[in-house]
């Protein structure tokens, strides 16, 4: 019940995650980029925004929500619940897992290009008139679609991944609340992102939603024929 | 042991920075055996009949 009574106290928390979260869907969206390359240029947009979106992000997330959550109620860092030390370090251990799927998922997906820099150094390339092998970068989730490896076991392994981070990060209020935050935006922000993919990838995207899942693996799945 | 190596990754330069480290380490590796590639077939090739 005193947990219950505190959840009232973050809504400041609720407020500031809710807008980043608002902010960095709308940065990753199609019809914001199109508005951006009218507002600066096509060559801005697909050479450095994705470079300027992911460092926003990272500041916004580590040294705005997150360090002005953690911040305002620094008491309820205690842990909730008293682990036996067996089972907490069976949790460091997964926790560990969660790190290494979403190191994987990044590999996976071209980590330079998920960060922009592959599309920056291009950019820059053509800027001083150098030669740029390829002309064009084929992004991850627009231009190809990634179905083998992590990706062959959940659909999303990045939202996963961070969520068993979450909630392997031990039980006091102040992660309990940052973890909920998180799922919320991971279920939302993963439903548009479905909807996006289906629309890019069409017939190849149902057939692939239909065979993985979205962040569980489907361990009764048939193989395929 | 575990937990102290656990509690590195919720440092943000290091979350994000090993994978980074790990791309450009993969690359440089590639990059060499390209390289060794390169200077060692010359030689290889005067040795052919």
């Amino acid at each position: 019940m005193t947990v219950v009574s505190h959840v009232g106290d973050y809504g400041p928390s609720f407020i500031t995650f809710g807008l980043f979260a608002v902010l960095h869907s709308i940065g990753a969206r199609e019809p914001f980029k199109n508005a951006l390359a009218r507002w600066t240029s096509p060559f801005f947009v697909e050479h450095f925004w994705r470079l300027v979106y992911c460092a926003l992000s990272l500041v916004a997330l580590y040294y705005g929500v997150a360090a002005f959550h953690w911040a305002r109620h620094p008491e309820n860092d205690v842990w909730l619940i008293v682990y036996p030390e067996w089972l907490w370090q069976a949790i460091i251990v997964l926790h560990l897992g969660s790190i290494a799927l979403l190191y994987v998922a990044f590999l996976q997906s071209d980590y330079l290009e998920f960060l922009g820099l592959k599309q920056a150094w291009q950019g820059l390339l053509a800027l001083l008139g150098m030669p740029v092998q390829p002309a064009t970068v084929e992004l991850f989730g627009t231009h190809r679609l990634v179905v083998r490896g992590v990706y062959g076991w959940v659909r999303h392994p990045m939202l996963i991944g961070g969520l068993l981070f979450l909630l392997t990060s031990g039980p006091s209020l102040n992660n309990l609340i940052y973890t909920a935050m998180y799922t919320a935006y991971m279920l939302i922000g993963g439903y548009y992102e479905e909807r996006r993919l289906v629309r890019i990838f069409g017939e190849d995207y149902l057939r692939y939603r239909a065979r993985v899942g979205a962040f569980f693996p489907r361990l009764w799945r048939q193989p395929a024929a | 042991m575990l937990e102290w190596f656990s509690d590195y990754f919720y440092d943000p330069v290091i979350f994000w920075g090993v994978p980074l480290a790990l791309v450009l380490v993969w690359a440089g590796i590639r990059h060499t055996q390209a390289w060794l590639r390169r200077h060692s077939s010359p030689t290889d090739q005067k040795s052919k009949p």
